[in-house]
């Protein structure tokens, strides 16, 4: 499987602001939440204390700690990705789990797990990949936000039947923007690794990476995969975006197909020239804001056109059909 | 070739369509509910989508 190495080191992002990486949608949501003066530090002590305090222990009782002498290897991936990212190492814990995953827990201090069927599948630089995104999360505080929007939502719903009736689009809007979160954080994962193979090979060991067969996997026939699935039309494509809504994750080929728009943008090769948000220059909100307005709206421009479209042919094709058969059946009388 | 020159308009169409549907189709035995929420997903998404093209086409809004 391509990817197994990045073929030069990569660049050192010094003080690099997430948001240089972040999604437009992500960016603008999380511009607009740090915009709320002093709601973010309480939550961040209050759920500091009360939850992610004890779930620091159970992984502190019943994981690894990555350490210099305990998994060195994968202590120094960490440690490399963090000095590309140029922020701070978090701790990491292995768990024992059959299930690919993994995750970055916390806010107050927050540290990454990775399951240990995960370790089992990817190589180094897809590992780096993982690392980085997991990072990523991190910079971009993304727990914090999610936590913060979700207890807002769960306090104001269940008491009121009405309002919780509406708040079933807030609801499909959080999902999108969980979803565009898990994309800005792949980009972070090739900007740790800068080795586009293996950021890609990693979606595809999620998806269906086999222990012992993982040399079979091929990235460049995943990225078809991930091409015919967005070339779909018409009915399809419903089926598609229904099964899309209620996800908290993008599907895998989705995330690759992002990865190379994004490289294909021009926007990852000028980060890695050093065009970047500094983390001094602070968050521009209003810019964000029209920006994911933007994306947005072309977005839901280019699947109407394309809905038009097919409709479009479908109702020429019933019309030449029915023609057809009226001109058969006035000959034949 | 286009049925309708218009951007929009055949979406816009079968969106109205649908929703005229919606009514009919309640009756069918079995999956009546189902094919009611169906053609009110569909409607809606070809009214929003056929009026939002329809819309830009005619007033330049968003371009």
């Amino acid at each position: 499987m391509a990817g197994k190495s990045p073929i030069t080191a990569p660049v050192t992002l010094t003080n690099i602001d997430a948001s240089s990486w972040e999604h437009p949608t992500d960016r603008a949501a999380l511009g607009a939440l740090q915009q709320i003066p002093g709601f973010d530090s309480l939550l961040k002590k209050i759920v500091g204390i009360f939850g992610e305090k004890n779930i620091a222990t159970i992984y502190q009782a019943a994981a690894v700690k990555v350490g210099p002498t305990q998994y060195p290897t994968i202590h120094e991936s960490l440690v490399k990705v963090c000095e590309v990212l140029d922020t701070d190492v978090p701790p990491l814990y292995i768990s024992q789990t059959p299930l690919v995953n993994a995750g970055a827990i916390g806010m107050d201090n927050p540290f990454i797990v990775l399951n240990s069927s995960l370790i089992e599948l990817m190589g180094p630089a897809e590992l780096e990949a993982v690392l980085g995104h997991e990072v990523g999360h991190i910079m971009s505080e993304h727990a914090l936000y999610r936590t913060l929007l979700f207890l807002i939502l769960d306090f104001s719903a269940p008491s009121m039947p009405i309002v919780g009736q509406a708040i079933i689009p807030i609801m499909l809007a959080l999902q999108e923007w969980s979803r565009k979160a898990e994309i800005s954080c792949d980009r972070a994962g090739l900007l740790a690794t800068q080795n586009l193979d293996a950021a890609m090979a990693m979606h595809a060991i999620m998806a269906g990476g086999i222990r012992g067969r993982i040399d079979e996997l091929d990235t460049s026939a995943f990225v078809e995969q991930s091409d015919e699935y967005r070339e779909a039309t018409g009915l399809t494509a419903y089926y598609r975006m229904m099964a899309t809504v209620g996800r908290s994750h993008p599907f895998p080929v989705i995330r690759v197909a992002e990865l190379r728009n994004w490289v294909d943008s021009g926007e990852y090769a000028a980060i890695v020239e050093g065009t970047y948000r500094q983390r001094s220059d602070g968050r521009p909100v209003m810019d964000d804001v029209k920006e994911a307005g933007r994306d947005f709206s072309d977005r839901a421009a280019k699947v109407f056109e394309d809905s038009d479209r097919y409709v479009n042919d479908a109702l020429m094709n019933f019309i030449s059909a029915a023609k057809d058969r009226i001109d058969g059946a006035s000959s034949s009388v | 070739m286009k049925l309708v020159k218009i951007p929009g308009a055949s979406l816009l169409l079968v969106g109205v369509i649908l929703f005229v549907l919606r009514g009919p189709v309640y009756s069918v035995p079995m999956i009546g509910g189902m094919l009611r929420t169906m053609a009110t997903v569909l409607a809606g998404f070809g009214i929003i989508g056929g009026g939002y093209l329809l819309l830009r086409s005619l007033t330049g809004l968003g371009r």
